[in-house]
């Protein structure tokens, strides 16, 4: 019958479709304010919650870990694929664990160099059978530097000794009788050494030397952001720049600075910035700028490799 | 045969390659000339078709609609190098993105009006009658699918008439009362549709639908005027494909608005263009002013 087909179809649909909805509706369910809830890391697809005991989606080899043994084994799978696949600099398990909630997930944070987590893997699988239970009683194991090793609420990683933390722009009162200086640049240089990937529809936006914004002294206000300079830079300027809001990193998101979008150097181009020759790892609404800061938004199209700025792809070293 | 449409009087071939062709060049084509080509004959002819009611139609669900369309784009899009002002979000509103969306909307509204035009004179017996050997099954179920919403709004009608005799239609009583009066027409109507269903299959059956050797009647011919009317909308369409080739019917809209520049030979695409979607317009008016020759003449 042709029925059959049809029908597989439609029951395969349907459970992409639950599927989604129950993962999709956990993003949204991270409480901010508790941080012991589980959490996602935006470059690794390690997501697991447990207690749902459910499918492991994103973890895509092992599907459904209904058995506790079973889904200890996929985190070490999980492991030992990163470290295949992964630099060895470092890596990050994800597991939370909190005791007040059985919906939250149960978990632990590692970061270790590889033989050490694969050993933390290995011992995991020993120890911790009853913390896959719904109500777990064991804290978190191995885990030196707990307040080191947590992405914040907004997925972001530690950020390195000595670089400014993080700053939620909706907390931050702006004082505009504090007129502070900083420079700003913004360049697309790296599009011209990549000229074959270049869309070609943009190239009277592109300019010869890929300067966009020669570099100059700008005035802010204390407390803004590097992106609420830009934005008021660019608009003074009557340079076209577009953005979104992510809510889940919590900053705006540059798509686009004088029609030159992200993509239009190939899939891994857009747009990135630096302070003070820093790649921050944060967005850039939650950096606040300090007087004497120097900002340079670059273009580009290789991840960040051919600027210098791959730290923040791969997790800071 | 209608002589208002006498354009459906044509082989069903003709009629099908015909829509084929001016329903995918207007989604393809974003050239403003030959949009505003297609979409100013499809308006007039979809108006001819169907008289004031049409017009009335597509002014009053079809101007919104388009309206909507072209306010919707700025909104999300904020590409194109003339910034016209900010959103208080500080994202800018581009001329482009306007313009874009305004092409958008007219892109949609004229694909709209020809599938109008489609029904109208696409029958389903044509549709059967072209695609009956080679997809039996598919093109039953798609004149059945195509009739469905039309035949069951013309039996709901039939039964709030019905109902209306005695006082129970939706128009009547308190509120609650139109409700029940509601639910019991789609009651009605629903019962109706299982009916029929069954006596349609075995009407089928009893016909002998699925028999081998079985033939069907069909009235159609492909005379001296189809062969004509063909060969004028091959030509028609291979002038079109070539202007096509070199970038003719498309525009740019990003970063900056950009199209070929008039040319010569764009000129004859663009006539070949107007030819053909103005086709069932010419051929209409034609057979008219004939009736019109012959009913004086006598």
């Amino acid at each position: 019958m042709k029925a059959k087909p049809l029908l597989l179809l439609a029951a395969t649909l349907l459970v992409l479709l639950v599927v989604t909805f129950v993962m999709g509706g956990q993003d949204k369910v991270v409480p901010l304010d508790q941080q012991v809830a589980e959490q996602v890391e935006p470059n690794k697809d390690d997501q697991s919650d447990l207690s749902n005991a459910a499918n492991n989606e994103n973890a895509g080899t092992e599907a459904e870990a209904v058995a506790p043994e079973e889904v200890l084994t996929a985190n070490e799978n999980l492991s030992t694929n990163e470290l295949q696949e992964q630099e060895p600099a470092q890596l990050d398990e994800q597991a939370q664990e909190s005791q007040e909630q059985d919906s939250s997930a149960q978990s632990e944070t590692k970061k270790d160099d590889p033989v050490k987590q694969e050993a933390n893997a290995n011992s995991n699988s020993n120890e911790s059978k009853p913390a896959t239970q719904v109500k777990p009683t064991q804290p978190p194991v191995a885990t030196p530097k707990p307040t080191n090793d947590k992405t914040d609420q907004y997925l972001t990683d530690p950020v390195p000794e000595g670089k400014p933390e993080p700053v939620e722009w909706q907390d931050v009162k702006v004082d505009e009788k504090q007129a502070l200086k900083a420079t700003l640049a913004v360049s697309a240089a790296t599009i011209l050494n990549n000229m074959d990937l270049f869309n070609e529809d943009k190239l009277e936006v592109l300019p010869s030397d890929g300067v966009i914004y020669a570099k100059q002294t700008v005035t802010f206000y204390e407390g803004e952001s590097v992106f609420d300079v830009l934005l008021r830079e660019m608009k003074k300027n009557k340079i076209h720049l577009e953005f979104v809001m992510t809510p889940i990193y919590n900053s705006h998101y540059i798509e686009g600075i004088n029609n030159l979008y992200e993509f239009d150097c190939g899939e891994l181009s857009g747009w990135m910035y630096k302070v003070n020759d820093w790649f921050p790892n944060y967005g850039a609404s939650r950096y606040q700028l300090q007087s004497g800061d120097e900002i340079e938004w670059m273009y580009t199209c290789d991840l960040g490799r051919d600027i210098g700025g791959d730290g923040v792809v791969k997790g800071n070293e | 045969m209608n002589k208002v449409n006498s354009f459906a009087s044509l082989h069903p071939s003709i009629l099908f390659i015909y829509f084929v062709t001016v329903i995918g060049s207007s989604m393809f084509f974003t050239h403003p000339v030959l949009q505003s080509i297609s979409f100013l004959s499809a308006f007039v002819y979809s108006v001819m078709l169907k008289g004031q009611k049409g017009l009335s139609f597509n002014l009053l669900y079809m101007l919104p609609l388009l309206l909507f369309m072209a306010a919707l784009n700025p909104l999300f899009n904020h590409q194109g190098v003339t910034i016209l002002f900010y959103l208080d979000s500080g994202n800018p509103i581009t001329l482009e993105s306007i313009l874009y969306g305004v092409s958008a909307a007219f892109m949609f509204i004229t694909v709209l009006l020809w599938f109008s035009g489609y029904n109208a004179v696409m029958t389903s017996d044509k549709f059967i009658y072209l695609f009956g050997r080679v997809i039996p099954v598919l093109s039953l179920i798609f004149s059945m699918v195509l009739r469905f919403v039309p035949r069951y709004v013309a039996k709901a009608k039939e039964i709030s008439f019905a109902q209306r005799g005695i006082g129970r239609d939706i128009s009547q009583g308190s509120l609650l009362k139109k409700g029940r009066n509601a639910a019991r027409i789609m009651s009605i109507l629903t019962t109706w549709a299982l009916e029929n269903a069954i006596e349609t299959a075995d009407s089928m059956k009893s016909r002998g639908y699925g028999l081998p050797g079985r033939t069907s009647f069909s009235i159609y011919r492909f005379d001296q005027r189809d062969r004509l009317i063909m060969g004028i909308m091959v030509a028609c369409i291979v002038f079109i494909l070539i202007g096509a080739a070199q970038g003719m019917s498309t525009m740019r809209f990003f970063p900056s608005i950009r199209f070929t520049e008039v040319s010569m030979f764009s000129i004859f695409v663009y006539g070949a263009y107007l030819l053909l979607c103005v086709l069932p317009i010419l051929i209409t008016i034609q057979e008219e002013l004939k009736w019109k020759r012959i009913e004086s003449s006598n």
